[in-house]
């Protein structure tokens, strides 16, 4: 029996062997199922979680024995997690567990698809360049210097802004990647043209960073993404739904379940990671995992054309990236204070006695009140 | 041939650079001659007087902050200046490039690397480095040039030693030809009076000026030996007219200049060599060619480093000439000037002092005077041509040897930098201050002085009086005790808009705290005395930084002296603070200082059941102190004890594994044999 060639459009995995088989065992008919997009999430998400649980334990001790360890900085007053068990890089882990399941259920040809692997790649790379001089030098204050680091992301923002905006090569309908929406509003509120680009590279740059420097504590980071992802699976959804896209008066963006898909895909990532990575974790993102979530999510956000939304669906992210902001930028090296005792905010509990984690705690109750009011801007609005 | 001079915007890069250039003119008749500069510097008023044409291109100093705006400005302005060099360099065509450093020679050198790499130039490099520490510009072309040559041999070690010639300064030749009898009868100087030549440049300088004055009563004791020559310079600023403020000052001094016969002033001497020639001591700043002309005349001399030189080169110059034994340094310290900004001085006094030593002891002055003699190279005009001859004709010099490692370590100009380094000095002596050599800790407390006076005083990180005052506490400089009281007492405010945003006074939050915490924790409540006490008493009350006010909290908890009303009422008072860190800072110190548990228990009691657990705890802990120094009686809180919240939103992890392994580590490193030879005994 030949190989039935899959229908252009349709090269997944999954797909591919789902319709040969379909095709040829009556019996196996149901799995029609892997053209259904709730399904086809479902199992990545299951998939992504059930390969970092199976395989995260190898992963861990293959890491740490080629010397990939947390140096964590010592400071002067308040005790740090790290002087406990010393702790692994495990962002591969994530990022081969993502990959891995898109590979198996995304549809490989999609823009989307194809946009989000390359965000993956491009930022995991990034951030392993930079956990890989941490080890190498020894000092978690030895990595990749924050212009180089800087100018990787604006790279790819650039990219990505000019790849997104223009016609031709946007994988939006015509007309729509330029307009801006913002949560509480039905229609966009404005067509920023040319203008899109700097404001997805600005995107980009504040998320990957934002995650990034949430990363502090086990668990901290991990949780607050994966509500993050699983609103903007919502959204994706909606957007590609012809029908329900109509309903909530969303602009229909063909395709866009990929988008869904994906993000089902990182929750199930993120799960299985937390398997390891909860308190006191036996591994840690390091950059490669902070970063490739970060750049991840900071292109779906874009994709889905809800960029405002972020700010209330990652309000951790956000807050953490702006007391770095107001400590460093605005307190130290201008005004000559401090506004918190320690920087990011979470250190900033830690100085004041907080227990690690009753922070990490309190910051996925707040992430979770956050993703649910996110979720509530599907219909107010 | 085609010669290429380049090198400005300060006298000491252009003199020597014309120097050169007139000797080959003098040798070479029909050389061609292009000196390129930047407009509106030094260099546009002197090059074209000498007979020189000009070109000028774009060039800006390196910034010395890191505000990126700085930084894109200085980028591109060199870029165009090295377009700009780029064409001068391919329509000239020089077969030599003689660059004497600073950043207006930057566009050229850069220019010149690039088109060499290209192959579109063929020329060669003569880099000039006239200073013990070499210029930023000059650290950066090294590699670039075919040769450097060097005014201090130490200088060599910054560059690549096969490609180095001690090349000396060169020095105008009416020095060369001094005599003392005829200096003397010009000046109209009897020939058995001690002579001291006083002077801060052709501009004068406004720090060498002041400590004179201030000097000359002292001095005054010693009129019928000395006669002081003063050059006050010519510098004629909105904030310091040379002439003027000397005038008035020597009236405030109460000296007459017209019936004494000790003290001659003058603006500006035309004919510098005849003070040379008389003087049998020399007061200047520490610039290469003062210190040329001063060496060559062989007499001793006190070095007064300018301290905003770049990278301080002159204190460099200035302590390598006193490691050889020809000359005394006095460096510059940090004071409030009158316009209420930190500047420098010099103090009378130490100058006098200094200046009287050398009248006391004449066989001292002729030992230094002696050593000075040896260190210039009197023909290092005619070496330097040689060597730009010798580079054209393919000639190397001989290769430079240099004892490895350096006699006198060259400490970092980055003031993060430094002060890792002071503090690693310091850990090698254990913060036994004395342990320091004295020339050294007077180099080090000056380097506090440099950064406590620096301009640069919010600059980002946290700028380098930050480092001054760290400086302070470290090398235990109780001579600025003042200067940083007034640090932390100054309530100038800062600008509108960033006491809008949160900021206070012109001494930022940081700086204050790191006066506290740095500076006056180190010199000590001892040492300081009541004003110390005073200040930390008023910080504690009234900053408005909480930072100062914990870090206060904790001095006083620290040195305060038990039983001391005043210290026990302010920390009593800061239990009310609405920082929480200050708060228990001040518990804490009442655990160690309170004496008055009348007062003190109900204060703690109020604490008890707080929300914040670290006051309980600080509380507990306090109490525990207070039971101990006999200040409170068990039963006075033995129903309290249950009293006491104990739950905490805190816990401190144990890792049985992690503990295990420590006990293993250490266990392994006390059985550890340097050849494991107990493992082989036990195998035997």
């Amino acid at each position: 029996m030949a190989l039935v060639a899959p229908a252009q459009g349709d090269r997944r995995l999954l797909y591919y062997l789902g319709t040969y088989l379909q095709d040829h065992i009556a019996a196996l008919s149901f799995l029609r199922l892997l053209d259904s997009i709730s399904f086809r999430a479902l199992g990545g998400a299951i998939t992504a979680m059930l390969f970092t649980i199976t395989f995260g334990g190898r992963i861990i001790l293959a890491l740490y024995s080629s010397g990939r360890r947390d140096k964590s900085r010592s400071y002067d007053h308040f005790p740090v997690t790290g002087k406990g068990a010393t702790k692994t890089y495990g962002g591969p882990l994530v990022v081969a567990s993502i990959v891995t399941s898109v590979l198996l259920w995304g549809k490989l040809h999609n823009p989307f698809t194809l946009i989000c692997l390359f965000a993956v790649f491009w930022f995991a790379g990034l951030g392993y360049i930079d956990d890989h001089l941490k080890v190498r030098h020894g000092a978690s204050d030895h990595g990749l210097s924050e212009t180089a680091k800087l100018a990787l992301q604006l790279l790819y923002g650039v990219g990505f802004g000019l790849f997104f905006v223009v016609e031709g090569w946007s994988p939006m309908p015509p007309g729509l990647a330029t307009q801006l929406f913002v949560p509480f509003f039905k229609t966009p509120i404005i067509d920023l043209g040319w203008g899109y680009v700097p404001f997805i590279v600005f995107t980009v740059i504040a998320i990957s960073n934002s995650v990034n420097i949430a990363d502090g504590i086990d668990g901290l980071a991990i949780v607050p993404v994966a509500f993050a992802v699983a609103v903007y699976a919502v959204f994706a959804y909606v957007s590609s739904h012809a029908r329900i896209s109509e309903f909530l008066i969303f602009p229909f963006v063909p395709g866009a379940e990929e988008v869904a898909i994906i993000c089902s895909i990182v929750f199930g990532a993120c799960l299985g990671f937390l398997w390891f990575n909860s308190y006191p974790a036996n591994v840690i993102m390091g950059d490669t995992g902070s970063m490739a979530l970060g750049g991840l999510v900071g292109t779906i956000v874009v994709l889905v054309k809800q960029e405002f939304l972020f700010i209330i669906v990652g309000g951790i992210f956000v807050t953490e990236a702006l007391s770095v902001v107001i400590q460093e930028k605005v307190g130290i090296k201008w005004l000559g204070r401090r506004f918190f005792l320690s920087a990011p905010i979470h250190h900033h509990f830690q100085s004041r006695g907080l227990a690690d984690t009753k922070i990490v705690i309190r910051f996925w109750i707040v992430a979770g009140i956050l993703a649910l009011a996110g979720l509530a801007t599907l219909k107010i609005r | 041939m085609k010669y290429l001079f380049t090198g400005g915007a300060s006298g000491g890069h252009i003199y020597p650079a014309l120097a050169v250039a007139d000797e080959i003119r003098r040798r070479e008749p029909d050389a061609e001659f292009l000196y390129v500069g930047v407009a509106g510097r030094l260099e546009e008023r002197v090059v074209p007087g000498r007979g020189y044409k000009l070109q000028l291109v774009r060039s800006r100093p390196y910034p010395r902050s890191s505000s990126p705006w700085a930084l894109t400005r200085f980028a591109l302005t060199l870029s165009i200046g090295v377009l700009q060099a780029m064409v001068v360099l391919l329509r000239f065509r020089p077969q030599l490039i003689f660059g004497t450093g600073g950043f207006v020679s930057a566009p050229i050198l850069f220019a010149c690397g690039i088109l060499k790499r290209v192959g579109l130039c063929r020329v060669e490099v003569f880099a000039y480095e006239p200073n013990a520490h070499p210029g930023l510009l000059n650290q950066a072309v090294g590699r670039l040039a075919s040769r450097i040559g060097v005014g201090f041999e130490e200088a060599g070690r910054w560059f690549d030693m096969k490609r180095v010639a001690v090349v000396g300064f060169p020095v105008r030749r009416e020095v060369l030809q001094l005599d003392r009898s005829t200096g003397r009868r010009q000046l109209e100087i009897p020939a058995d009076r001690f002579v001291v030549f006083v002077f801060g440049g052709s501009q004068g300088s406004r720090v060498i000026n002041r400590a004179l004055v201030e000097a000359l009563p002292i001095l005054m004791s010693h009129s019928e030996q000395i006669v002081v020559l003063h050059a006050t310079g010519r510098t004629q600023t909105a904030d310091y007219d040379a002439v003027l403020d000397t005038e008035r000052r020597l009236e405030e001094a109460g000296i007459d200049e017209s019936s004494t016969d000790w003290y001659q002033r003058c603006e500006y001497l035309e004919q510098i060599e005849h003070a040379y020639a008389a003087a049998d001591l020399v007061v200047c700043r520490g610039g290469m060619s003062t210190l040329t002309e001063v060496g060559v005349s062989a007499i001793p001399s006190i070095i007064i480093p300018l301290s905003t030189s770049a990278e301080d080169h002159q204190a460099i110059n200035a302590r390598e000439i006193e490691r050889r034994g020809a000359a005394s340094v006095l460096y510059e310290e940090a004071c409030w000037m009158e316009s209420g900004e930190v500047g420098t001085r010099v103090s009378g006094r130490r100058l006098a002092d200094a200046i009287v030593e050398y009248v006391n002891d004449p066989e001292k002055a002729k030992a230094v005077g002696a050593a000075a003699g040896v260190i210039p190279r009197r023909d290092s005009l005619e070496c330097i041509v040689d060597e730009l001859q010798g580079l054209v004709q393919g000639r190397r010099p001989a290769p430079l040897k240099l004892e490895f490692p350096s006699p006198q370590t060259n400490l970092p100009t980055d003031p993060n930098r430094f002060l890792r380094h002071v503090r690693d000095r310091l850990d090698q002596v254990d913060h036994r201050i004395e342990a320091l050599p004295d020339h050294d800790l007077a180099y080090l407390r000056y380097q506090a002085d440099r950064h406590l006076a620096s301009s640069a005083w919010y600059e980002i990180p946290l700028g380098r009086r930050n480092v001054g005052v760290k400086l302070v506490g470290w090398l235990r400089y109780t001579d600025r005790l003042d200067l940083v009281l007034e640090i932390l007492r100054n309530r100038r405010s800062a600008g509108l808009v960033k006491r809008w945003v949160g900021g206070d006074f012109i001494h930022p939050g940081i700086l204050r705290r790191n006066a506290v915490e740095y500076a006056l924790a180190r010199i000590g409540l001892a040492e300081g005395g009541a004003p110390l006490r005073q200040a930390l008493l008023e910080a504690l009350k009234t900053d408005p930084y909480f930072e100062v006010r914990r870090a206060t909290a904790v001095v006083l908890g620290e040195q305060g002296v038990a039983g001391d009303q005043d210290v026990e009422g302010a920390l009593m008072d800061a239990l009310g603070d609405d920082a929480p860190s200050v708060v228990t800072a001040a518990i804490a110190a009442l655990g160690h200082v309170g004496c008055d548990g009348e007062r003190l228990l109900p204060r703690l009691r109020a604490f008890y059941v707080h929300d914040d657990w670290q006051y309980r705890q600080q509380t507990v802990i306090a109490l525990d102190r207070l039971l101990q120094r006999h200040i409170i009686d068990g039963a006075d809180i033995v129903d309290d004890l249950d009293v006491i919240l104990s739950t905490s939103p805190n816990f401190e992890p144990a890792f049985p594994l992690k503990r295990s392994l420590d006990e293993l580590a250490t266990r392994v490193r006390t059985h550890m044999t340097p050849d494991g030879s107990s493992r082989a005994g036990a195998g035997g």
